[in-house]
């Protein structure tokens, strides 16, 4: 009787000692939700990477739709504890997200990776608290058929102002009606503030210290008359009116031939590989945005993307900031691979194009200028303007929408729509800063 | 006997009253436990909200920020509504729009009501055909109007232009002028259909009598359809209005999937406003008033409405 229960407990110490390291080990793994809107498969193919080299900090991916709807459930998902990392699309979420104390602060959290200094920018600083990681980037520029401009006799510059493109884009322009090929087409919303913020910085259209707006700021004149004299003037590009009635897409119209050139943003790059859709003759080379003056753009014309933030209320915001902090550089590429592209100055941008072009389904050279894309979109010379959003941003953007559409159909001058929207802006800030 | 039968009629009443009475309590209580589910979730998802709603429209809240973080602000935000074209604007263009598409698109149901009550071979087809546009999607519908009204080489400016020689014709959504009456014409197609509908079964819910009474009394079209149709179909018209109107005030889809409320604020409507205050701007207190003031509204043009139907129903009877 006593050897069985000294067998018992030898038995029972031996049990113990295999499952308190199993319980242990289960206690030390960590789950971090990842909230994500991306459908391309990069995230899916990150987190397995990630979950392989990191077994106590598993991540799983919970996908929302980047629409209205979508963000208002991660709102409240934020709101309820579901989230402990995610990706926001555009600065405005983050911001109204930060300042509703969602997020956690990100110096605290990595002491030893400073943000401001990796990606070069106070975008995401709020005083002493950095909210979020802005790790992707997208920029504009013109993408150009080729063939076009050889035929004209165009040499496709390397930096041109707008009364040069307005020049080149009525040159290009042939046939009448509804056989018209435009010289150019410009983005399928109002845009020219974005040609603003490259001159001045996205945070240009407020002045925070007397709470009015820069709305009676001549380069808001500037660029909305630069499209009105474009489009309707000229007649040299497809009318923004047009193309937001037929809904138009504006690489359809470039690979069909029904317009020169467009100006748009390093997203629709990826569709460029799809010969079968969008079949074409020539290759695709790439100038900049026309800047306003000779020197050029003090700036970079793009701006930052996917903001990684960790949720406040995070049961694990340590493992959810390391993950992110790796996700946000080394293992950006598999977004890369997929068609976005890195804000992380510590890539290079031989490399960056080369994981970027591999993911292509017929060779890139074939069908693009890739010495020009690399010149013209992965500059890094200089920096993305500051893009810090500042208070009644959403509304402001909507009242220069408002207004700026009315002066490329013609109903408003440049002066009168910048004054109407001095007017509307203030009043809207006021009620704001009370 | 005429003086003993009420006497004899009150001693026979009189032992069964208790009785009555705890019956009446118990259909009551009986009706009060039918009517509860629909009470309780009536009560929980629009009484709720509306009290809600109208405590926030004294608050600043970014509901974002949680429900800690009301702030009381008093009638700021009403104050604020008065100045801001935003609010004006959209009221103005709600209104217009009301007036124009609630009337139009029912005199046209009528038309066609008419049409199909009578004049129509095999009607079941016409009738599903005018129906289709009020059963398929708003955002359907605003694709296929889009293109219609395509301002330079759209089907129905290509048309002004090669039938009339209208060289300039209007850029329809493009256009500050002629945005909002583009959405009318939209919302007019898309509702004849229901409204046709209803006016069909009020019309088909008049006896064949009356009409022949008033043939032997000599009226014409004109005289049977004045005199006897239009009075007999008041209640479907007090029906469709008052109906045409909440919607016409909530109307939405169109104007955030086709203008967004543009160009300038010519097609900003109220409840579009309010949307936009709310869920873009996250002024759920400024979103909250706007709200307030389009409920009083509906309710007024309803209390309105419902007074001239019972005066008229009275004169009717009478």
């Amino acid at each position: 009787m006593n050897n069985l229960s000294r067998r018992l407990t030898v038995m029972m110490v031996l049990l113990s000692l295999l499952i308190i390291p199993a319980v242990s080990a289960q206690d030390d793994v960590v789950t971090i939700r990842f909230w994500n809107a991306d459908t391309s498969g990069a995230t899916e193919a990150a987190i397995e990477a990630w979950n392989s080299d990191n077994p106590n900090i598993q991540v799983e991916f919970v996908p929302y739709s980047n629409d209205d709807s979508g963000h208002t459930q991660v709102d409240t998902a934020l709101l309820a504890g579901q989230v402990d990392a995610m990706i926001n699309f555009g600065i405005q979420r983050v911001d109204s997200r930060a300042r509703a104390g969602l997020f956690a602060d990100l110096s605290e959290l990595l002491p030893d990776f400073d943000i401001v200094e990796e990606f070069g920018t106070e975008s995401t600083t709020y005083g002493d608290a950095v909210y979020a990681i802005p790790a992707g980037a997208s920029f504009f520029m013109t993408y150009i058929n080729a063939d076009a401009f050889a035929e004209a006799g165009i040499e496709v510059p390397e930096n041109w102002t707008w009364e040069e493109f307005i020049a080149i884009a009525e040159e290009l322009t042939t046939g009448s009606g509804p056989s018209t090929r435009y010289g150019a087409m410009l983005p399928t919303w109002p845009w020219m503030d974005e040609v603003a913020a490259y001159e001045r910085g996205w945070d240009f259209n407020v002045n925070v210290d007397a709470c009015t707006t820069n709305f009676d700021d001549p380069i808001w004149a500037e660029v909305a008359t630069i499209r009105y004299e474009l489009e309707t003037v000229a007649g040299a590009a497809l009318p923004y009116a047009e193309a937001r009635a037929a809904q138009l897409v504006q690489q359809n119209q470039l690979y069909g031939e029904s317009v020169a050139m467009i100006i748009s943003g390093t997203w629709i790059l990826r569709s460029t590989q799809n010969t079968v859709e969008l079949p074409r003759d020539f290759v695709t080379t790439f100038a900049p945005v026309p800047s306003l003056t000779e020197d050029g753009f003090p700036y970079r014309s793009g701006k930052f993307d996917d903001f990684m933030a960790v949720a406040a209320n995070s049961d694990h915001p340590e493992e959810a900031a390391q993950f992110l902090a790796w996700l946000a550089t080394d293992g950006y590429l598999f977004y890369t691979e997929k068609g976005r592209f890195p804000a992380w100055q510590g890539f290079d941008a031989e490399v960056v194009a080369e994981v970027y072009f591999s993911g292509f389904e017929v060779p890139a050279e074939e069908i693009l200028d890739i010495e020009a894309f690399i010149r013209v979109a992965l500059d890094n010379t200089r920096p993305l303007a500051p893009q810090q959003e500042l208070l009644g941003n959403a509304e402001l953007q909507t009242i220069w929408r408002e207004e700026a559409v009315r002066v490329f159909n013609g109903e408003l001058t440049g002066e009168e729509a910048s004054a109407n929207m001095k007017e509307r802006g203030d009043r809207a800030l006021a009620s704001l800063c009370d | 006997m005429a003086t003993i039968r009420p006497n004899l009629r009150r001693a026979e009443i009189k032992p069964e009253q208790p009785k009555r009475s705890s019956l009446r309590m118990k259909d009551n209580v009986a009706a009060y436990l039918l009517i509860f589910p629909n009470m309780a979730v009536f009560f929980l998802w629009v009484l709720l909200p509306v009290i809600f709603t109208f405590f926030l429209s004294f608050t600043e809240w970014n509901f974002l920020e949680g429900i800690d973080n009301v702030r009381f602000s008093g009638v700021d935000n009403y104050r604020n509504l008065m100045d801001d074209p935003w609010f004006t604007d959209s009221m103005i263009n709600t209104t217009l729009y009301t007036i124009v598409v609630v009337p139009v698109t029912m005199a046209l149901g009528l038309f066609f009501a008419l049409l199909l009550d009578k004049q129509v071979y095999l009607p079941v087809i016409p009738r599903i055909l005018i129906f289709i546009p009020y059963i398929t999607s708003p955002v359907a519908i605003a694709a296929i109007w889009m293109t219609l009204f395509s301002p330079n080489w759209g089907p129905i400016n290509v048309f002004l232009f090669d039938t009339f020689g209208i060289e300039d014709p209007p850029t329809w959504f493009a256009s500050s002028t002629w945005a909002l009456p583009a959405l009318m014409i939209v919302t007019i197609w898309k509702g004849i259909g229901y409204n046709a509908l209803i006016y069909l079964a009020g019309l088909q819910s008049i006896p064949e009598s009356l009409y022949e009474v008033a043939a032997i009394d000599g009226a014409g079209w004109w005289t049977r359809f004045k005199s006897v149709t239009l009075p007999l179909l008041s209640p479907t018209t007090f029906f469709l209005g008052i109906t045409g109107v909440m919607t016409s005030f909530r109307v939405f889809e169109l104007v955030a999937v086709i203008t967004q409320g543009g160009p300038g604020t010519s097609t900003t409507v109220i409840a579009y406003s309010i949307y936009r205050a709310g869920f873009s701007f996250y002024r759920m207190g400024y979103a909250s008033a706007m709200a307030v003031i389009m409920l009083i509204i509906v309710i007024t043009f309803t209390y309105v409405q419902w007074r001239i139907q019972q005066r008229q129903t009275r004169f009717m009877r009478d």
